[in-house]
């Protein structure tokens, strides 16, 4: 016999009521847990997103920068745009080893929208790790499909079969017709669900003609990062972005939801520990009894005390154990859920179990029910054995 | 071995003071079997909650082996309870969910007892209960719960065994089995005191202390042998 045979003695009595207050718990830490999981995920997610972009700065026109991050990160409406000759200026800067021009919109196809992005050759120097089959595009007309795109196109569309066929899309309100010349393979980012053609095409099918969306820029020296920046910004209408602020942005836009839900979950956690503190008073009062007896053949205050403390901690432990394994589905699923909640995903499955999460999904319920069953404890351990003893 | 000197309880009922224990000097022998007797109200529980160190007195003191009680602290109280007290109870009173071993491993886990299953199990032998020790307190009669109570009692090798009406909820037959118990663990060396309404059982004691109104008013030593 040990503490852990009278406290299961204790708990095996009364499932049901045990049950509840284990349940409230787990509610608390499955919440917990899938927030704080979906918001690692998230980040990761996210940060690998930006470092697919092979660019440290982005040029865009001057502007609110959100727009800036969101045409950037998921396509959509071009709200300003820079003439093509800033590319060449920006080029001429000392520390820019790159600067690959892009133009974002899109075409419809097959009753969807898909990304068309209008980029030069000087895009494959940020892109090293691209691996393309056949070529890249370089006549008016000709685009070149990511891995995601061609399987769609190849199970949905009848003319398209693979490379060397002709799409019939609109773009810019008007038909045209897409020649794909190239297949990017798959890269686990966006660019598996976009099409790429070149500058001039993209310019002219969605009406910016010697416009640019963005200009993305690598440089040689990252400690000179600032200079770099300022100078970018000298130039007319110019304003630059780092990847690092594109992130901070992210993290600010998440912040706000994300501590509001903090919030809900602690208030969660300690309805549950009320819960929790409940049960254990009706637990001791129940047991009145044979709280005297124990003392009478021998427990001290203390061994009274660790036994309820114990039940009481062993309950939210338990709860929040189970809370850790149903919010590990609700993470896993994390996508699906996600996605209506915050503006911008990363291609890759967010979806992650984090041992940090865990930890801290565990480890507060379980203080959580320490302190919860402190003042119920207490009160068992004061008890005097003739008085409980008499109490029938 | 346990001397109890002008000892004093009393209660506060509204504006009421019941006395109910007054003044009470007392000596119990080691070895000796004495039974407590009077009338319903007379102070015998309360006499026991105290020799027992259940309840502190409002007045007088307990010495056990010359050394008074008031004077050990809480801890020391208690250390004291476990090795020289075993109690047994009026009431049939075991853990209703656990096993009578696991009942009597209960006194032997809190003193921190090494090797308890052994120790428990010979301890269920010796009150004749070897056969029912994995019995829930629901499968076993009463006067074998009032057994696995006295073998729990004697978990942890007490000098005295206070028994508080230990045969009051039998019947005459299973009390005079209970009560033979006691006069062989009484022969085996432990100090016994038993209160008990039980006449014929109580004409067989060598020793009868009678309270009143929570006064002595008769202790009988008879000589037996
Ligand atoms: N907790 C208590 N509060 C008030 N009065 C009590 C309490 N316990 C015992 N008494 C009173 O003290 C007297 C002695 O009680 P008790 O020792 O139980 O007697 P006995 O065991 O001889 O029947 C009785 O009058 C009883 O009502
Ligand atoms: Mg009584």
């Amino acid at each position: 016999m040990n503490m852990l045979t009278i406290v299961w003695d204790g708990i095996r009595r009364r499932k049901i009521r045990t049950a509840l207050s284990m349940l409230g718990i787990a509610i608390a830490a499955a919440a917990l847990f899938s927030l704080l999981s979906l918001r690692q995920g998230y980040e990761t997610g996210m940060k690998s997103e930006l470092e697919n972009m092979g660019a440290q700065v982005v040029a865009v026109a001057k502007g609110c920068p959100y727009e800036a991050i969101a045409v950037i990160m998921i396509g959509g409406q071009v709200p300003a745009t820079l003439p093509d000759t800033v590319t060449a200026e920006i080029g001429g800067i000392p520390n820019v080893t790159t600067a690959s021009p892009n133009v974002y919109g899109a075409f419809e196809y097959l009753g969807l929208s898909h990304p068309l992005i209008g980029i030069t050759t000087e895009e494959l120097k940020l892109k090293s790790w691209w691996k393309i089959e056949g070529d890249f595009p370089s006549n008016y007309g000709e685009i070149m499909l990511g891995s995601e795109e061609h399987a769609a196109f190849i199970a949905n569309s009848d003319e398209y079969r693979g490379i060397g066929d002709t799409i019939n899309v609109i773009a810019g309100g008007k038909a045209a017709p897409l020649k794909v010349v190239g297949i990017i393979e798959s890269t686990g980012s966006k660019d598996d669900y976009a099409a790429f053609t070149t500058l001039e095409t993209a310019q002219r099918l969605l009406n910016l003609e010697g416009r640019v969306v963005s200009i993305n820029i690598q440089v040689a020296d990252l400690s000179k990062l600032p200079e770099t920046i300022a100078q970018v910004e000298q130039l007319p209408d110019v304003q630059a972005v780092t990847i690092a602020q594109v992130m901070g942005t992210i993290r600010n836009l998440m912040q706000t939801g994300e501590n509001i839900l903090l919030m809900v979950m602690l208030l969660a956690l300690v309805i549950g520990g009320l819960g929790t503190m409940n049960t254990m008073m009706m637990t001791i009062f129940e047991r009145t009894r044979e709280i005297g007896l124990m003392k009478a053949i021998g427990a001290s205050d203390r061994q009274i005390f660790k036994l309820f403390i114990t039940e009481g901690t062993a309950i939210c432990f338990a709860g929040s154990v189970l809370g850790v394994a149903a919010g590990s589905l609700v993470a896993l699923a994390g996508d699906r859920v996600l996605q209506y909640f915050v503006p911008v995903m990363p291609s890759q499955p967010v979806g992650q179990l984090s041992l940090d999460a865990a930890v801290v999904s565990i480890l507060l319920p379980v203080l959580l029910g320490a302190a919860a069953t402190l003042y119920p404890a207490i009160r068992a351990a004061r008890l005097n054995p003739v008085d409980s003893l008499k109490n029938e | 071995m346990i001397k109890v000197e002008g000892l004093t309880k009393t209660y506060q009922r509204g504006r009421e003071t019941v006395r109910a224990l007054d003044d009470l000097t007392l000596e119990l022998e080691k070895g000796e079997f004495a039974g407590i007797l009077g009338p319903s109200g007379s102070g015998k529980s309360t006499l026991m909650n105290l020799l027992g160190l259940l309840d502190q007195p409002t007045s007088g003191r307990i010495l056990i082996d010359g050394y008074p009680v008031s004077g050990l602290g809480k801890k020391e109280v208690d250390q004291m309870r476990r090795k020289t007290i075993g109690f047994i109870f009026q009431q049939l009173l075991l853990v209703p969910t656990m096993t009578a071993l696991q009942n009597v491993m209960l006194p032997l886990y809190f003193a921190g007892t090494a090797r308890a299953p052994r120790k428990a199990a010979e301890l269920l032998e010796l009150v004749g209960l070897s056969q029912r020790m994995h019995h829930l307190p629901g499968q076993l009669s009463g006067g074998e719960i009032q057994r696995v109570a006295v073998a729990r009692a004697l978990a942890n090798n007490p000098a005295i065994l206070l028994a508080d009406e230990p045969t009051g909820n039998l019947d005459s037959r299973t009390a005079r089995e209970v009560f033979a118990l006691f006069e062989t663990i009484n022969q085996a060396g432990t100090t016994v005191c038993i209160v008990t309404h039980n006449n014929e059982l109580a004409a067989s004691l060598p020793r009868c202390i009678t309270l009143k109104d929570g006064r002595k008013t008769g202790d009988v030593k008879k000589n037996l042998h």
